[in-house]
C-alpha cells in the first residue's frame, strides 16, 4: 500500500460526494424538502446552525487537482472523470481534437480505459476518501490544459496575475 | 498603445539594444523612455495579453460536455480487482 499522499496529476479512486439540493433529507429529523424547511429545523433545533444531510456519494476515478492537503479541512480539490467510450463517436471526436469545452483527455491512466476531466466537476474530497493506490498520472501538459479549461469554465479573471507575470518580464529586461 | 512613426534622421536619439533603456527628462521629471523596437513589441504584445484576458468570454459548455454530464453515473464500477485492492487497503 501506498503511503504517499495525493499529488497534483494524479487520478485516484475516491468517494465523491454529490452537491446537496432539494429535496433534503435531514439525518434525524423528519422530512425536511425545501430551503425553508431545512431553515425551520435549524431555527427550531436550538442554538445550532449547522445540519447533517444524507449525501449521494459516488465512487469515482477523480484527477487530483492540486497536492496539497488543505490545513483547514484536510480535502483536496478533484475533478470528476469520465470514461471516453460512454460519449457519443462525435463527441469523443471533439474531445479528441481538443474542442470540446469542458473536458479533457487524460493520458498517463493505467486501467486501460481513456478518461475524461470534468471541469464543471470540481468537488472536494477529504483526504480519507481517496484510495491510497495511484490509478493513473497524467503529465504536466495535461494539467497545464485541465488549468486553462478551469479558467474558461469558472471565468476567473487573470488579468492581475498576468500583470504580475509582465512585471516579472519586464524586471528580466530591465524596464521595471 | 498610440504610436507615431518617423525616419531616424527625423529625429535625434541615443541608441539602445535589446534589453536596455534610455530615460529622457525634463526639467528632472521623467518624461518617456527609448527602448529597442523588440522591447516595444513585446511590451505591445503584453499589453494585448492583458485586455484579452481582463473581460474572460462568456461560456459556452460543448455539446460533449453537456453528454458527459447527461450520461448515467452510476454506469462504471470498479474491476474486481480494483475492489479487492480497494477492500484489502493495498
Amino acid at each position: 500500500m501506498s503511503a504517499e499522499p495525493p499529488l497534483r496529476g494524479e487520478i485516484r479512486w475516491a468517494l465523491v460526494p454529490y452537491v446537496a439540493q432539494a429535496p433534503y433529507a435531514v439525518v434525524g429529523e423528519p422530512d425536511a424538502t425545501t430551503f425553508a424547511d431545512v431553515v425551520r429545523q435549524i431555527r427550531d433545533g436550538g442554538p445550532r446552525s449547522a445540519v447533517d444531510l444524507k449525501l449521494r456519494t459516488v465512487l469515482r476515478p477523480v484527477l487530483l487537482v492540486h497536492g496539497w492537503e488543505s490545513a483547514t479541512h484536510g480535502s483536496y480539490v478533484v475533478l470528476r472523470t469520465r470514461r471516453l467510450s460512454v460519449l457519443s463517436p462525435a463527441s469523443q471526436a471533439a474531445v479528441r481534437s481538443g474542442a470540446a469545452n469542458g473536458l479533457v483527455l487524460l493520458d498517463g491512466v493505467t486501467d486501460g480505459h481513456e478518461r475524461v476531466a470534468m471541469v464543471a466537476g470540481l468537488a472536494r474530497v477529504h483526504g480519507t476518501a481517496i484510495e491510497p493506490w495511484v490509478a493513473g498520472r497524467v503529465t504536466s501538459e495535461t494539467m497545464r490544459r485541465v488549468d486553462e479549461r478551469i479558467v474558461d469554465r469558472l471565468g476567473l479573471e487573470l488579468d492581475r496575475p498576468v500583470q504580475r507575470g509582465i512585471s516579472r518580464v519586464l524586471s528580466r529586461v530591465g524596464l521595471a | 498603445m498610440d504610436t507615431t512613426h518617423c525616419t531616424a534622421d527625423q529625429v535625434r536619439i541615443p541608441r539602445v539594444g535589446e534589453g536596455e533603456a534610455v530615460i529622457v527628462t525634463r526639467h528632472g521629471k521623467e518624461v518617456a523612455a527609448i527602448i529597442a523596437i523588440e522591447d516595444f513589441r513585446l511590451l505591445e504584445s503584453l499589453k494585448a495579453a492583458i485586455a484579452a484576458v481582463s473581460r474572460p468570454p462568456r461560456y459556452q459548455p460543448s455539446a460533449a460536455e453537456i453528454e458527459a454530464w447527461e450520461t448515467d453515473d452510476d454506469d462504471e464500477f470498479p474491476t474486481d480487482e480494483e475492489f479487492e485492492r480497494m477492500l484489502d487497503g493495498r
